[in-house]
């Protein structure tokens, strides 16, 4: 306290030093009279008495500088000096300046760019005490993950001891009806009771469910919770909202509270609208949702308990596993069958369940790396400026020091000039990375829940970007400053050609420069190489003019056989539309990253056994080859015309290599495997369907992965409700048509929609096209963020080439002017300049080279990547950066051999 | 500028307090000779030393300062204590007469022998 008293004082003393010398001086004079009289009349003449008065007093200069220094805080005044001088300095040269300043924005921004979304994607976590402590369980099967069953959730809750308590949510949207008025659809989150026991957290207002809600048993009926921002935008905030009605999918629920601001439910980027009760769900989807054991809908939440880890909450989950799944599926049919290959697993739950997360994280990671050679090209450009300033000012350093000024004083200054020409780059670069996020979110956006992925700025990214200036700051100024302070004024004040002193200055930087340059350009064509080859290489279908509707027909909770109605008048109407060629219906849309896994088997003629447990089993109507474009190699997709003959099906060409080795498919009967009995046995017919067709492989799951195998079953829509055991899926109807163009293909679905269903049900439109892009769209930010961080770096380092150039060039104009004066020929003095530069741009090239091999590895690893490593994007790159140091190098070049000797001895 | 300088400079500093003190409000000039009687001449004070003494004590709080009249009719500046000062003087004191009575015991028996 008193400390900080004297620091508010001896600052306010900065601002009123006129005033105090005045009273110190009077003081110490006053002192000085007194003193001089007491002598006076002890006796001493005046003359003594004033000598003995001021050899007392000790000096009165060196007691006015220690009371100066006393009264302020001189290192401030002296940092103001030095600002002053620094901002006029910035001030002379404002073309330089601006150069600075853009690059350091440019790097800067991007820098901003990457971790606003690395933080909004990785880093940020619920707005719950300690999340780092809450751990996420999933199935997942290789990069796809889905959730836990009902009964999973139940057995898995009992049996497990790592965490205090499981909590155990779901999403999905809902129309919300007050009253009379339409609210429209909302998104709904369905929270078990004890969710936020286990979050740890409170609601805003009111209360939240309690366990009993879980069980249905709640007299009281249904209640629900709203989020903060959805009783502001419909209540205006009001305490009256508690206890009104909401009518959510047609059913009364009662606001019992409000959720904290920041709580955006748990599903990263959902925005939850509405929290209801898990038992909401029986109201919903019927009791089917939670006690089925295959509908994997639940995600699952647990708070570790103290001293437990993941590793340990993961061993444990691995020794359960098998009687979590015995327990929760007793027949096997979905954790046997078609879910096998799916684990639990465990997995940091910090930041809820996040898809974008899961998707995202190691592309954030790799433009975390490029970003940073970024930055570093942005520091050796900076401190190329800084540089030339130092050098140019030998002389002006070499008096300053000459006049007393310290080596400490000397390189505060320089580094005080650099982080002035850091914060307009900061400033500029913060606004820059800020539009650059808002535009990639806009880009990955399109499938939804990117859309409103949360970018806004705030304190931890500003803090970051903050540190990461500064560090480049200190990392471009620095070395100058040294520089700087290395002066010899015997030596500098004597020599008034500057060249001596600046020649060699900074070919190392130009190293650097190109070294770096290489590794972001290889990297970036790596990646659009990738993105190439995954849009390039055929995918089994085409996505030219095609498109799909997905109708979702749960709301009228339609019967089988009104689905089956509804899909066959579709598939009617879409085909006699103008432009259309073909349609189809689907049971699986197509590219969305993941299937549920199928177990068949095949006898081939020689009597062996083939069985593949993990098959992509799609339902397709016989239009579907014709409409998503994938050819059928052998035989016709026809669909069975009487209802009870055996069900028709279409393989994949691997898939029908594989059941039927170097034999005919065509004719053959697939067998669906029953559980608990070795494949083989049980040829029941009934299990089985005929090879109509053999089609060409097709990327259905992802452009990403290699085509699966399928297992077409093709059926008539008329009868499509007969064989659809699900009683999800067959409220779904996938439709889609080719047509001339994508706008044709839509208009034409939409036009077939509008006749077959006047009601309002809920439909997707989307092309073909659309949806590979939304499959790659994580290659495609890499490829744009990659190209725009290759495209900084060339052209940084043209920058810096160009102007070392032209720098180098000005110092030695007279030499060359008195070469060219003793009869030098212009090329000679070309050659002259360009082998320097020459040498340099190679050596950066090779450590380029090196260094890129090692980036080559990590980005590979953290991508996947599983082509072999191929060495054009190396080969490429450099020739670009020859060609980039080529266009840098030319006018330099004309420069100097234009030099007029005349013109150039005369100046100096 | 080492260890030895503070402890020169908060003893002067008490010494400073402790003559306000007793004098009541006093200019700089009566207060370094007062110092030096104290003494028995035995400290030969700088007096220009007391300046940056008497503006940090008085940036602490513990000492104000005012332009007044000096008996012989002299513009002069005084110093007084504040209650803030006397407090100080008070922990200052026995602080240091801890410190002087623990030396002292280190000494003692060296002296014996």
């Amino acid at each position: 306290m008193k400390r900080l008293r004297v620091w508010v004082i001896r600052l306010g003393g900065l601002f009123r030093a006129q005033r105090r010398e005045q009273e110190l001086a009077a003081e110490l004079e006053s002192h000085l009279q007194l003193h001089i009289e007491d002598n006076l009349r002890s006796g001493m003449t005046p003359e003594q008495a004033r000598r003995d008065a001021i050899l007392k007093l000790g000096g009165v200069e060196q007691a006015k500088q220690a009371y100066r220094e006393r009264a302020t805080l001189p290192w401030i005044e002296s940092l103001l000096r030095d600002v002053r001088y620094a901002l006029r300095q910035l001030y002379k040269s404002p073309g330089i300046t601006c150069i600075a300043v853009t690059t350091l924005a440019l790097g800067i921004g991007a820098n901003t760019a990457v971790f606003t979304l690395t933080w909004a994607v990785i880093l940020k976590g619920l707005p719950v005490p300690h999340p780092g402590r809450l751990i996420e369980y999933e199935m997942r099967n290789g990069d796809s993950m889905i959730g836990l069953s009902g009964p999973e959730y139940t057995v898995l809750r009992g049996q497990q001891k790592s965490c205090t308590d499981l909590l155990a949510w779901a999403s999905d949207a809902a129309s919300v009806r007050n009253g009379t008025a339409v609210e429209g659809r909302a998104h709904i989150q369905l929270l078990s009771g004890n969710a936020l026991d286990v979050l740890e957290m409170q609601p805003y207002l009111g209360n939240f469910f309690s366990e009993r809600s879980d069980t249905n048993e709640d007299a009281r009926g249904i209640p629900v919770v709203l989020s903060y921002d959805y009783w502001q935008q419909k209540f205006h905030g009001e305490d009256h909202a508690l206890g009104q009605t909401l009518f959510i999918a047609g059913h009364p629920a009662t606001v019992i509270g409000v959720m904290p601001k920041t709580f955006e439910g748990l599903t990263a980027n959902f925005h939850p609208a509405l929290y209801l009760p898990l038992s909401f769900a029986d109201l919903l989807y019927g009791k089917d949702f939670r006690n089925h054991p295959g509908h994997f809908g639940h995600f699952v939440l647990g708070r570790l308990r103290p001293g437990m880890t993941l590793a340990a909450a993961q061993s444990e989950v691995e020794a359960i596993e098998p009687l979590v799944r015995q327990e929760a599926d007793p027949t096997g049919i979905y954790m046997n069958q078609f879910f096998k290959p799916f684990r639990l697993t465990v997995q940091d739950g910090r930041s809820g369940v996040s898809w974008v997360k899961a998707t995202y994280s190691r592309p954030l990671l790799v433009l975390e790396m490029l970003v940073a050679f970024l930055l570093l090209l942005c520091c050796l450009n900076t401190a190329l400026v800084m540089l030339a300033r130092v050098s140019g000012r030998q002389q002006e350093y070499a008096v300053r020091s000459a006049l007393g000024a310290s080596r400490y004083r000397l390189i505060s200054q320089v580094l005080i000039e650099t982080v002035l020409l850091t914060i307009p780059g900061l400033m500029s670069g913060l606004l820059l990375g800020w539009a650059a996020a808002q535009a990639l979110v806009t880009m990955l956006g399109t499938m939804g829940s990117a859309s409103s992925m949360d970018v806004r700025p705030n304190a931890v990214i500003l803090g970051f970007n903050l540190t990461m200036s500064l560090l480049v700051a200190l990392g471009a100024g620095l070395w100058p400053a040294l520089r700087a302070s290395r002066t010899t004024p015997a030596f500098n004040l004597k020599t008034s050609n500057r060249s001596v002193a600046a020649r060699q200055m900074g070919g190392w930087v130009v190293v650097l420069q190109v070294a770096l340059s290489v590794c972001l350009v290889t990297s970036a064509i790596l990646l659009g190489g990738t993105l190439g080859r995954l849009w390039m290489e055929d995918s089994g279908f085409h996505a030219k003019g095609t498109a799909l509707a997905s109708i979702d027909l749960r709301a009228s909770k339609p019967q089988p056989a009104e689905t089956a109605r509804v899909a066959g008048e579709l598939l009617e109407d879409a085909r006699q539309k103008p432009g259309v060629t073909a349609s189809g219906i689907t049971g699986e849309k197509p590219l969305i990253g993941f299937f549920g896994a199928s177990h068949e088997f095949s006898i081939d003629a020689h009597g062996n056994i083939h069985s593949d447990p993990h098959l992509f089993s799609i339902q397709v109507s016989p239009g579907y080859f014709d409409a998503i474009g994938t050819r059928l190699l052998a035989g016709e997709g026809t669909a069975p015309t009487a209802k009870n003959s055996m069900p028709q099906c279409v393989l994949s060409h691997d898939l029908a290599a594989f059941f039927f080795p170097q034999e005919n498919a065509i004719g053959r009967i697939i067998y669906a495997a029953t559980f608990l009995q070795p494949d083989g046995t049980n040829l029941d017919p009934k299990n089985g369907c005929r090879v109509v067709a053999v089609a060409e492989n097709a990327r259905l799951v992802s452009l990403r992965t290699a085509a699966p195998h399928v297992i077409y079953e093709v059926i008539s829509p008329y009868i499509l409700s007969k064989s659809t055991q699900d009683a999800f899926s067959s409220s779904q109807i996938n439709l889609i048509v080719h047509a001339k163009t994508d706008a044709l293909a839509i208009a034409a679905l939409h036009d077939a929609v509008k006749l077959a269903l006047p009601n309002s049900a809920e439909v997707k439109y989307q092309s073909l096209r659309q949806l590979e892009n939304q499959d790659l769209n994580r290659e495609r930010m890499l490829v744009s963020m990659s190209g725009a961080f290759a495209f900084l770096g060339l052209l940084l380092t043209a920058l810096g080439l160009y102007g070392l150039l032209m720098r180098n060039l000005v110092l030695r104009t007279s030499e060359i002017g008195i070469r060219v004066a003793l009869g030098a020929q212009r090329k000679q003095i070309v050659m002259a300049i360009a082998r320097k530069a020459l040498v340099e741009v190679c050596t950066g090239l090779l450590a380029g080279a090196a260094i890129t091999i090692f980036l080559v590895r990590i980005i590979r690893q953290l991508l996947q990547e599983s082509q072999p490593i191929s060495e054009w994007p190396l080969l490429i790159s450099t020739c670009v950066i020859l060609l980039v140091a080529g266009i840098a190098f030319y006018f330099p070049a004309r420069c100097a051999a234009s030099i007029d000797p005349i013109q150039a001895l005369r100046a100096e | 500028m080492g260890e030895k300088a503070d402890v020169w400079q908060g003893t002067l500093a008490l010494m400073a307090l402790k003559t306000l003190e007793t004098l009541g409000p006093q200019h700089g000039y009566g207060l370094a000779r007062r110092i030096e009687q104290t003494s028995g001449d035995l400290l030969q004070l700088n007096y220009g030393t007391l300046y940056p003494a008497l503006l940090k004590l008085e940036q602490e709080g513990y000492i104000r300062s005012r332009w007044g009249t000096s008996e012989n009719n002299r513009r002069a500046k005084f110093y007084e204590l504040t209650k803030a000062g006397q407090r100080r003087l008070k922990k200052a004191a026995a602080e240091w007469e801890q410190t002087t009575e623990i030396v002292a015991r280190f000494l003692a028996p060296a002296e014996e022998a």
